[in-house]
């Protein structure tokens, strides 16, 4: 069994139904993908959602699990997260559900790595090199991260 | 015409030193350097300088810390005035450290100066290496540091804090006037050694590899040696994009 999300590179390849694939260079610990709506961000979390429900949504084939990602698109507190290990945490709509204690958690979690969604973006004591937003090339139908920044001073 | 913006305030280490290279590295008659008197006031003073931009020239911008702080992200911050510049045909460049500090805490040459004990020069060199490496040494184990700065915890704030705590701790024990603080930076790290004006014993036991030598060869080796190999060597500052 393969997990979609590799820990150790920062992987995340899902494919829904030979219909999209995302294939994400996740940059470890914390990436924020912002931007426009209808970009994919809530797609990709819903993907997650439905497999860890065991609803089957073929994503990159039925031998592959989601069980070191843990999703939040809705409120949370501190203590949720806070026993989480060796995990990627998606979480969904973060200008709206985080809370300051629960950014001040993020900043200084050294257990898991974290992929946010926001439409704008958030202060989280990370570089310009953490700040990415999805692109969707129409030819192979694949979302993937775009960085605008990839100084190497600043990782 | 070159316009060079720093982030931090006038007369403090950050302004102080970046005025010393410009003036060092000076290839072109007409420049300007503005203090934006912090992070929230870029934009402020980059819409200030913009008026009097005209095609062809460069602008740099000079931060003192790259870490999102205050309403406005970094990013947006870079994307606009990229952008801006762009339009009206001006080139424009940033330093890509970190933040000031890291420019001389990664410096490998630095080593042989520290009067420390040799624990703290062995946790020196793993954050130098994961400087070069690209590697976020705050993110991963900062433990001695914790142990270290028990006492003063604010230094533990930020990779930012982190990195001046060490630079204002260990660098005012290097012999000459080598110190870096927030407010200050010592001279033996901007001027030529001949114009130190310091006590001769104090050369004379002087363990920089550059000892005897010109600022700008300090610079250059500063250059080569540090993060600013990774990006934009301070050297380069006048080259047009």
């Amino acid at each position: 069994m393969a997990e979609i999300y590799d820990y150790d590179s920062g992987k995340l390849v899902a494919k829904y139904r030979d219909i999209i694939c995302f294939d994400l260079e996740i940059r470890k610990p914390i990436t924020q993908v912002y931007g426009d709506s209808a970009t994919g961000k809530t797609l990709l979390v819903n993907f997650i959602k439905n497999e860890k429900k065991n609803v089957r949504f073929n994503m990159s084939g039925d031998e592959d699990t989601v069980s070191n990602i843990v999703v939040f698109d809705d409120m949370f507190c501190k203590n949720d997260i806070a026993q989480i290990t060796k995990s990627l945490i998606v979480i969904d709509r973060c200008d709206l559900i985080l809370t300051d204690d629960i950014v001040d958690f993020i900043v200084g979690d050294r257990n898991n790595h974290y992929l946010l969604f926001s439409r704008t973006g958030l202060p989280l004591g990370i570089s310009p090199n953490y700040y990415g937003e999805f692109v969707w090339d129409s030819d192979s139908n694949t979302i993937s991260i775009f960085y605008k920044y990839s100084e190497m001073g600043w990782f | 015409m070159f316009h060079f913006l720093c982030e931090g305030e006038q007369y403090k280490a950050e302004y102080t030193f970046i005025s010393k290279v410009i003036e060092e590295f000076q290839t072109v008659e007409n420049f300007i350097l503005k203090s934006a008197n912090g992070k929230d006031n870029i934009e402020v003073e980059f819409l200030r300088m913009k008026n009097d931009f005209n095609s062809g020239d460069v602008f740099v911008l000079f931060f003192d810390n790259i870490e999102m702080i205050g309403n406005r992200l970094v990013v947006d911050i870079l994307s606009d005035i990229e952008k801006q510049c762009m339009e009206l045909k001006v080139g424009f460049k940033y330093t890509t450290y970190y933040c000031f500090e890291e420019l001389f805490l990664s410096y490998t040459n630095l080593l042989p100066m520290l009067n420390a004990e040799d624990a703290v020069k062995d946790e020196i060199i793993k954050i130098q290496n994961k400087i070069l490496s690209s590697r976020n040494y705050f993110r991963e184990d900062i433990s001695f540091w914790r142990a270290y700065f028990r006492h003063r915890e604010g230094f533990l704030r930020t990779r930012e804090s982190l990195s001046a705590g060490i630079c204002n701790d260990i660098f005012g024990r290097i012999k000459g006037a080598f110190y870096l603080q927030k407010s200050k930076i010592g001279h033996c790290w901007m001027s030529d050694c001949k114009d130190t004006k310091l006590h001769k014993n104090v050369c004379d036991n002087c363990n920089y590899k550059l000892k005897g030598c010109s600022f700008k060869a300090k610079l250059e080796d500063l250059d080569k040696n540090s993060v600013a190999a990774l990006g934009l060597p301070l050297s380069t500052i006048f080259d047009k994009c």
